[in-house]
C-alpha cells in the first residue's frame, strides 16, 4: 500500500537533528488486537495460512524473516492468549533494539514499525524489493 | 514545494559510487555519507506524491540501493495533498 | 546576522536531519545500552542455547528478566534466533526445580540442602573407600560454565583421583576434536566467523545450519546477498531449509559422504587445483594412526575415488561431485567448510572430519580470510568448558593428556597436589561409563546440567542402568522432571543462565563473560557453589578454595599460560568490558586471534617465521592429510530393517527441550517428534499425514505420527531429538567411533510398520 510522505508534515513542526529520548511510544493507529481463531496449537501456521492468507505467507517467505526462519510466533506469539495481530514495537527489540529506539524521533510520533515497513515482507521501505539476493 | 532530508541505504561499500551517480543526476543534493552504506541527501519536488515516485524510480533503477528513508519533510508553500493528510486519513498496509 | 529564506531554512533542516541520522546509529546505541534507565537494567550476557554464542543484553526490571536484546557490538550484530529471542520465559518456567529432592521409599521428596548434600557426600565417600576412586564418576555438560566444569574436573581427577570425568560433548563434538587433533595436532578451529564475510564458496556438509545455527546461517545469507557470485554447496541426504540457499544440493545415502569427499579431492588433483607449494611446505601424509605416507601415496590412494565410483557408492550424481570440487577449488576463490553433527555423530566421524580438512590442505585454502575448515559446535560451552578445559576422561586442561607423563606432572604442580596424584590411566568415555554403571562397576554418578536419560543412544539400556538399585545417581538440574532427574536418587536445584555468572566459550574460540542478572529462583544454587560444597564435604576443600567464579577464573589463567590456548590476557575486567575475546590472547593488551597458525595474527607464530603459516600443533610443524577410505556406518539397512533412521534438530527446540518447551510460543510448535518420510515411502506403506507409524530397530521401538515431506530422502526416515515423550534414542545405536568414542546417532537401520 502507498505510504504518503506528506503525512510526515502533520503536525507542521520543523525539526533539526535526531532527538534521543525516552522509550518508544505506542502507535496511534493500532489495528484492533483480535484473538486467533481456535485451532490445533500443534499445527504449523502455514498449514492453514498457505490457503487462508497466501500472499502473507509468500511475502514472509520471500523476505528476510522468511529466509532466516524468524517464524510467525516471534512477532505474533502463540495462538493462545498471548496472540497479537499487530506486534507492538517492544516485541522487536530482541534483534532490532536500535530501530525500535529510533521510533522516539519526533517525525515518528504515533508510528510503529509497520507504519512504514510492510509487515511480512519487512522491506526497508514500502514496495522495496526483497533483498534476498541470490536466495530463492 | 516539498523538501525532504533523506537517508539512502546501499549495499555495504556501495555508498560512494551511488553518491557519484546521484550527484551527477542533478535530482538531489548529496550532503554527506558514512563512506560505506549510507548517504544523506536533500531532495525537493512539487508535491509529496512526486517525491514518492522519485523514490520508487530510484529503487527500481539502482540495484545498489536498498532503501530510501525520509528523515524530515518540510513544506514551502501550499500542497494540495497536505489537506488530505491533515484530515487524518492514512492507509495501513494490508 | 544571517537571514534565511523559508526555503533555505527548510533545506538546512532537511540536510541536518539526514546527516544526523547517518551518525545517529552510534548515539542510538548508547541510548539503548544505557543502564538504569527508568528502573531498567541491561546486563551483558550470552545466549543459553547453541554453540554460535550470540551476545545479548538481559533486561531486568524489579528483579525480573523481562526481555533480551541482541548485542550489536558482538559477532551476531544484534541478532538472535527465535529461541534466543524467547529466553526470558525459561527462568520462570513452572517446572523449574526449586528445592533439593531425595528419593525415599521410591519417591522423590523435598529435602533441605544440608540433608541432600550430606547424603551425596556420604554415598560418594563410602563408595570411594569401599570400591576405590573409579567406582564414582562425573558426567557433565557443554552447557556448564567454564569455572564450574573446571571445578568438577579438578575435584574428581586431582581430589578423588578418578579419570571418570566425562561430558555430553562426547556425544556431539568428540569427532571434531579428533579430527582437529589428528590433522593439526591441537583442537579447535583456526578460523573465525568473520571468515564468512570473505568466503566465495561455502561447503555445508552434515549441517542443517538454517535450523541448528540460525545466526551463522544468517551471516552466510548476508554474504550471499552482498556478493551474488558466492556459491553455496550443501551436502545432506535431506533437503532441509538450509538447502534453500544452495546453488548445489547433493543428496546421498547416509554414511557414504566419505566417498564424496575423497572424490572431490580426486577432482581437485586431476584438474590441477591443488597447491603443490603449500603441500610441500606444510603438509604431511598418514594412514591409520601413522604419519608415514607421501604425496605420491595419497595420489595413488585417490585414484580409485573417481566421481563415478563415489556417485555409485553414495547414490548421487558424478557431475555434481565434479561441480562441487570445481567450485571449491577454483583458484582465487576463498572456500569455507562448515559441518556439525552429520559428520561428527558417526562411527567414522574422525575420518569424515579429516577428509574435510584434506580439501583445504591440498588446495592451500586455509589461513587467509574466507579460507578455512570451520567446525560448528553444538553447545554453548562445549569448547570453552569441556574441550578446552580438558574435562573428558582422557584429557587434562588446555591441550594436556592424561596419558602424557609430563602433562600430568605439570598439572600436579599447577593444582598443588603431590607428584603421582593423577591417575595415569584414562577413564571411561561416556558410553563405556554408562556400561560400567550397568555392570555395577560404577556405583555413584554425578550428572550436571545434562539429560542422558533422553540423550544417550540406545537410551532404554542406560536408563535401566541408572535405575539399578545399587546405582546412586545425583542430578544437578534447573528443571524437574526431566527424563534424567526422574531417575535420580538426589536432585539438586541448579541456578539457570541469568542467575549465575561465568564464562562461555563458543565455536569461534570466543570466550565471553555472562554476568549475573537476577538471583537464583527458589533454593537453586549455581553449580559452582554446589561443587565447592561437595569438595569441602569430601575433604577436598583445599582444591576448591574459591569464593567466587572470578577466583576460579584467576586460577584458570595460570593453568592456560604457556599452552597453545594461552588466554592469560583475558582478565575478568577485560572480559567484563569486551564483547567476547578470541584466544590465543596471551598478554593484557593483546587484541585476540582471528586466525591461528598465521604469522602476524597468531601470537604463537614467531613474527620472523619464514613462512606465513606454521602448524605448531604438531612436532614436525605440518598438518596431516589422512588417507581415509570410504567405510559404511556400523548398521545399514538390510532385508529385515530396510530403512535408514536418522536424527537431528529443528529450529524451535534445543537439545532435549527442557528449556524451550517452557516458552509459550514453542510449547506446541514442533515439540512432538514425528517420523519425516518421503511421499513415495509413505504411499508404499499406506501412511497418510498424521498416521501413527511404528519404527523399530534392533534396540527398541517407538510409535510416531507421520509427517510427509518431499525434503525427505526416499528410504530415509528422520526424527528429531527434542521430544521427551517420543524419544528417538529408543531406536538409535550406541556404536561409537573407535578413535573419538562418539556414538553414531545419525545412522542405523529400522523397519516401519503402519500401526
Amino acid at each position: 500500500m502507498k505510504r504518503s510522505w506528506v503525512v510526515l508534515l502533520a503536525p507542521a513542526v520543523l525539526v533539526v537533528g535526531v532527538a534521543l529520548a525516552g522509550p518508544p511510544r505506542k502507535p496511534g493507529k493500532a489495528a484492533p488486537q483480535r484473538a486467533h481463531p481456535q485451532v490445533d496449537p500443534t499445527e504449523a501456521c502455514d498449514v492453514c495460512h498457505t490457503d487462508a492468507t497466501p500472499e502473507v505467507v509468500a511475502e514472509w517467505f520471500a523476505g528476510k524473516h522468511g529466509v532466516n526462519n524468524v517464524k510467525c510466533f516471534v512477532c505474533h506469539g502463540s495462538v493462545g492468549a498471548d496472540f497479537v495481530l499487530r506486534a507492538p514495537a517492544s516485541r522487536c527489540i530482541g534483534c532490532h533494539a536500535e530501530e525500535v529506539a529510533s521510533l522516539a524521533h519526533p517525525t515518528l510520533t504515533g508510528k510503529d514499525c509497520f507504519s512504514c515497513h510492510p509487515p511480512h515482507l519487512l522491506s526497508p521501505h514500502s514496495r522495496q524489493r526483497a533483498t534476498t539476493g541470490g536466495v530463492r | 514545494m516539498v523538501i525532504a532530508g533523506v537517508v539512502i541505504e546501499t549495499h555495504p561499500g556501495k555508498a560512494p559510487e551511488v553518491a557519484v551517480r546521484l550527484a551527477a543526476s542533478g535530482e538531489v543534493r548529496v550532503e554527506g555519507g558514512d563512506g560505506d552504506r549510507r548517504l544523506a541527501v536533500v531532495v525537493s519536488a512539487a508535491t509529496g506524491a512526486e517525491l514518492e515516485r522519485w523514490a520508487e524510480a530510484l529503487l527500481r533503477s539502482d540495484a545498489a540501493i536498498l532503501g530510501v528513508f525520509p528523515t524530515f519533510v518540510g513544506q514551502d508553500g501550499a500542497d494540495p495533498q497536505q489537506e488530505a493528510a491533515a484530515s487524518g486519513r492514512w492507509s495501513v498496509p494490508q | 546576522m544571517t537571514t534565511f529564506s523559508r526555503r533555505s531554512f527548510i533545506e538546512a533542516s532537511a540536510a541536518a536531519s539526514a546527516l544526523a541520522a547517518l551518525g545517529g546509529v552510534a548515539g542510538l546505541r548508547q541510548a539503548v545500552a544505557a543502564t538504569a534507565q527508568g528502573g531498567e537494567q541491561w546486563v551483558k550476557s550470552v545466549c543459553r542455547y547453541c554453540g554460535t554464542g550470540c551476545g545479548l543484553f538481559i533486561g531486568v526490571r524489579e528483579g525480573k528478566v523481562f526481555a533480551v536484546r541482541g548485542d550489536k557490538d558482538n559477532h551476531n550484530d544484534g541478532f538472535l534466533c527465535l529461541k534466543g529471542f524467547l529466553l526470558p520465559q525459561i527462568l520462570t518456567a513452572p517446572d523449574r526445580c526449586l528445592h533439593p529432592l531425595v528419593r525415599k521409599e521410591g519417591k522423590l521428596v523435598r529435602a533441605s540442602w544440608e540433608e541432600a548434600m550430606a547424603l551425596v557426600a556420604a554415598r560418594f565417600r563410602e563408595s570411594i573407600e569401599k570400591y576405590g576412586p573409579d567406582s564414582v564418576a562425573f558426567y557433565g555438560s557443554g552447557q556448564g560454565l567454564t569455572e564450574e566444569t573446571y571445578c568438577a574436573n579438578k575435584l574428581f581427577k586431582a581430589g578423588i583421583r578418578t579419570n571418570n570425568v566425562e561430558g555430553n560433548p562426547r556425544l556431539c563434538m568428540a569427532s571434531a576434536v579428533g579430527g582437529y587433533v589428528t590433522t593439526f595436532g591441537k583442537d579447535e578451529p583456526m578460523g573465525c566467523y568473520e571468515d564468512i564475510d570473505h568466503a566465495d564458496v561455502f561447503l555445508l556438509i552434515g549441517s542443517n545450519t538454517a535450523e541448528a545455527h540460525p545466526i551463522i546461517f544468517q551471516r552466510v545469507v548476508r554474504r550471499k546477498e552482498a556478493k551474488r557470485e558466492v556459491k553455496v554447496i550443501v551436502l545432506d541426504p535431506r533437503r532441509t531449509p538450509t538447502a534453500r540457499i544452495a546453488d548445489l544440493h547433493i543428496s546421498f545415502t547416509p554414511g557414504n559422504d566419505l566417498a564424496i569427499l575423497n572424490a572431490m579431492a580426486h577432482v581437485l588433483l586431476k584438474e590441477g587445483l591443488v597447491d603443490e607449494d603449500f603441500i610441500a611446505k606444510h603438509v604431511t601424509f598418514g594412514e591409520g594412526g601413522e604419519v608415514n605416507k607421501s604425496w605420491e601415496d595419497y595420489k595413488a590412494f585417490l585414484a580409485e575415488y573417481t566421481p563415478a565410483k563415489a556417485a555409485a557408492i553414495a547414490g548421487c550424481s558424478a557431475a555434481d561431485i565434479v561441480t562441487a570440487a570445481r567450485w571449491f577449488g577454483e583458484r582465487g576463490k576463498a572456500a569455507m567448510s562448515m559441518w556439525t553433527m552429520g559428520l561428527n555423530q558417526r562411527t567414522k566421524g574422525v575420518w569424515a572430519n579429516n577428509l574435510v580438512h584434506n580439501l583445504h590442505l591440498i588446495t592451500g585454502k586455509i589461513g587467509t580470510p574466507g579460507n578455512t575448515p570451520f567446525s560448528l559446535t553444538g553447545q554453548p560451552n562445549a569448547c570453552g568448558g569441556v574441550r578446552d578445559g580438558g574435562a573428558l576422561s582422557h584429557l587434562l586442561p588446555y591441550g594436556r593428556l592424561i596419558a602424557n607423563d609430563a602433562h600430568r606432572a605439570e598439572m600436579e604442580k599447577l593444582w598443588g597436589v603431590p607428584e603421582g596424584s593423577l591417575n595415569p590411566k584414562p577413564g571411561l568415555a561416556t558410553v563405556d561409563m554408562f556400561r560400567a554403571l550397568e555392570r555395577g562397576d560404577i556405583k555413584c554418578l554425578y550428572v550436571m546440567c545434562t539429560n542422558p536419560g533422553q540423550s544417550l543412544p540406545n537410551v532404554l539400556r542406560y536408563r535401566k542402568a541408572m535405575e539399578r538399585a545399587d546405582a546412586f545417581v545425583v542430578v544437578s538440574e534447573a528443571f524437574h522432571p526431566t527424563r534424567t532427574s526422574e531417575l535420580a536418587d538426589v536432585v539438586l536445584p541448579a541456578a539457570l543462565w541469568a542467575e549465575k555468572e561465568g564464562v562461555y566459550g563458543c565455536a569461534e574460540r570466543r570466550y565471553q563473560l555472562m554476568e549475573q542478572a537476577i538471583p537464583p529462583a527458589g533454593e537453586a544454587r549455581p553449580d559452582f557453589a554446589i561443587l565447592c560444597d561437595l569438595a569441602a564435604r569430601l575433604g577436598y576443600g583445599k582444591l576448591l578454595p574459591f569464593k567466587t567464579p572470578a577466583d576460579v577464573w584467576a586460577e584458570i589463567l595460570t593453568v592456560c599460560k604457556g599452552t597453545v590456548y594461552d588466554f592469560t590476557g583475558m582478565t575478568r575486567e577485560r572480559l567484563k568490558e569486551a564483547h567476547g575475546l578470541l584466544w590465543p590472547l596471551p598478554t593484557p593488551g593483546h587484541p585476540g586471534t582471528k586466525r591461528r597458525y598465521v604469522r602476524g595474527e597468531d601470537p604463537l607464530v614467531p613474527a620472523d617465521h619464514a613462512e606465513r603459516i606454521l602448524f605448531y600443533g604438531r612436532p614436525d610443524k605440518r598438518a596431516v592429510v589422512w588417507l581415509r577410505p570410504q567405510k559404511p556406518p556400523e548398521e545399514v539397512p538390510d532385508a529385515e530393517y530396510p530403512f535408514y533412521f536418522t536424527t537431528g534438530r529443528e529450529i524451535e527446540h534445543w537439545h532435549t527441550a527442557t528449556m524451550t518447551r517452557n516458552c509459550r510460543e514453542l510449547a506446541n510448535t514442533n515439540l512432538e517428534s514425528m517420523a519425516q518420510i518421503h511421499p513415495a515411502d509413505a504411499a508404499k506403506l499406506g501412511l497418510r499425514p498424521g498416521a501413527p507409524v511404528r519404527i523399530t530397530s534392533r534396540r527398541g521401538s517407538q510409535v510416531f505420527r507421520t509427517k510427509i515431506t518431499d525434503g525427505a530422502k526416499p528410504g530415509v526416515v528422520f526424527v528429531h531429538m527434542h521430544d521427551p515423550e517420543r524419544m528417538c534414542n529408543v531406536i538409535t545405536i550406541d556404536a561409537v567411533d573407535p578413535a573419538s568414542k562418539q556414538p553414531e546417532f545419525k545412522v542405523c537401520a529400522v523397519k516401519l510398520e503402519k500401526v
